[in-house]
């Protein structure tokens, strides 16, 4: 095998030994080279490791808030409002582009709300990829963290782009509390945050985002005791529930009669319109 | 006492000029070479006095080569010894890779084992040896509180795969001076990138999005 491999590279190494133009191809080699090196640097980037945490957009989800808040106050008129959601991008850029233009053709949505899972290991350049995607929209937009993104140093990553894990904001009458539930990839989910922040709010209507299902033990995700206090909190303060992480579409309704939904991954076409009108909520699927 | 404050003091020193470490190890190895005495392991006979005969099969773990490079994700400064096989066709290098906080966000260590195959050689008046393109595949390995093997939490296993070991495909040229020095620049593509431009999406994502360039320098003994 040894010599095998020997003797075929060798009827592939050339050795160039006229005096007559080695001297200029010496040159010659010698003066492209730093152009090479130039091209190259160009064109491609010097990544030093995939594990670096060092965005260079930073709280991205405040200054969509305040977008959003500026909207607000252009629609005062007006009390309906329709939000898109999406969820589980991933890799599926092409698919997000398609939604996003769908979205941006509407023209009567407020803003988009992506319900996580926006990467596939957490990695600095994935949220790089789904970032450039998601700024296409027309409309501000808020990401939520979900599982996968919470791999290697996508926690880091996420606060330092997006803000905090668990956070809220409200538009037109209505909260919105975005809850981080990762419990494998994560901490242990903060119920008494998303208790004390559903308790403490001043507005009539609470509509609560997060990427896994809670309702039930998720695979065993969850405890007993952890599924029963989440489903205590929405019945008791929330009007809906949104989550991701599924990938496929799908109802539910607990017991107390709160509306539970799922929405499917984004590279499968699925979509979701949230509309609010009369002081209901209507869901429409795509 | 006072000695023990001073050590303190210099090593607090030393700790904010880290950056400017790695440009001194670069220079500092570029210009050792130029003063470094040859010991020829694999000719037998004496050529001057300094030389030593040596019995090349007794020191078969001395390295064949040290190397530095940058990025390529292996780091920011990158420094490894390595060893050749079937005539310099095949080549192996384990390195250490180090990204420092203020350019990574944090600090980054890195464990390598570069691969690479040169199946092409040019050879020019026994100065310059280029080889146009080379062959390679790195494994890397970064282990950390957030990095795993297998997660450790209730999560079952295998329910992701290894963060903390990557595959990457190298390609690149490669010229050799003297025998010794040796410039090469690479493109690098990792494997959890590969699978997102070839499997996922390639319509959207462009290949310079996917590939990352790497420099460096090796020293042949």
């Amino acid at each position: 095998m040894k010599k095998f491999i020997i003797q075929k590279c060798n009827k592939w190494h050339i050795h160039i030994n006229s005096k007559k133009n080695s001297k200029s191809k010496l040159i010659c080699v010698l003066f492209l080279l730093p152009l090479v090196f130039a091209f190259t640097g160009c064109y491609f980037d010097m990544e030093y490791s995939p594990y670096m945490v060092k965005p260079d957009k930073k709280n991205l989800n405040a200054k969509n808030i305040a977008k959003i808040k500026k909207i607000e106050e252009i629609r005062s008129a007006k009390d309906s409002f329709k939000i898109g959601l999406i969820s589980d991008t991933h890799h599926y850029f092409s698919e997000t582009e398609d939604v996003i233009s769908k979205f941006n053709k509407r023209q009567d949505l407020d803003f988009v709300v992506v319900i996580g899972d926006i990467t596939n290991q957490g990695l600095l350049k994935e949220y790089e990829w789904t970032y450039d995607v998601l700024n296409e929209l027309k409309v501000p937009f808020v990401v939520v963290i979900g599982n996968h993104d919470c791999l290697n140093y996508g926690i880091e990553i996420y606060k330092e782009m997006f803000g905090k894990l668990n956070f809220t904001f409200s538009f037109k009458g209505v909260e919105f509390i975005c809850f981080e539930n990762n419990s494998w990839e994560s901490e242990a989910p903060d119920y008494k945050w998303l208790e004390k922040t559903a308790a403490k709010s001043k507005y009539r209507h609470l509509v609560h985002f997060s990427h896994i299902p809670n309702h039930n033990k998720a695979a065993g995700r969850f405890s007993t005791a952890e599924v029963n206090l989440f489903n205590n909190i929405m019945g008791n303060y929330f009007d809906i529930a949104i989550h991701g992480h599924g990938h496929f579409d799908s109802d539910y309704k607990l017991v107390t009669g709160v509306p539970r939904h799922t929405i499917g991954s984004v590279g499968y076409d699925h979509y979701m319109i949230l509309k609010f009108e009369n002081n209901e909520f209507v869901v429409e699927r795509f | 006492m006072n000695l023990l404050l001073r050590g303190f003091k210099l090593l607090n020193n030393l700790k904010k000029n880290i950056k400017y470490l790695n440009i001194v190890i670069i220079i500092f190895i570029c210009v050792s070479v130029s003063y470094a005495d040859e010991i020829d392991l694999k000719n037998k006979n004496m050529t001057t006095n300094n030389t030593v005969k040596l019995n090349e099969s007794n020191y078969w773990y001395l390295p064949d080569l040290v190397m530095v490079q940058t990025a390529g994700y292996l780091g920011y400064i990158v420094g490894g010894f390595g060893y050749t096989f079937f005539n310099e066709k095949l080549e192996t290098i384990a390195c250490y890779g180090y990204v420092p906080k203020n350019i990574g966000g944090k600090r980054i260590h890195t464990f390598a084992f570069k691969n690479s195959f040169y199946p092409f050689k040019f050879n020019l008046q026994k100065i310059v040896d280029i080889f146009p393109l080379y062959f390679g595949i790195t494994a890397l390995f970064s282990l950390d509180k957030e990095t795993y093997w297998t997660i450790s939490t209730d999560c079952p296993d295998y329910y992701y795969p290894p963060t903390g070991a990557h595959l990457a495909l190298n390609v690149g040229t490669q010229l050799v001076f003297k025998k010794n020095h040796a410039f090469f620049i690479e493109l690098s593509m990792l494997d959890t990138y590969a699978k997102a431009y070839f499997w996922d999406d390639h319509k959207h994502l462009e290949f310079n999005e996917c590939v990352t360039l790497a420099m460096g320098y090796k020293m042949f003994f």
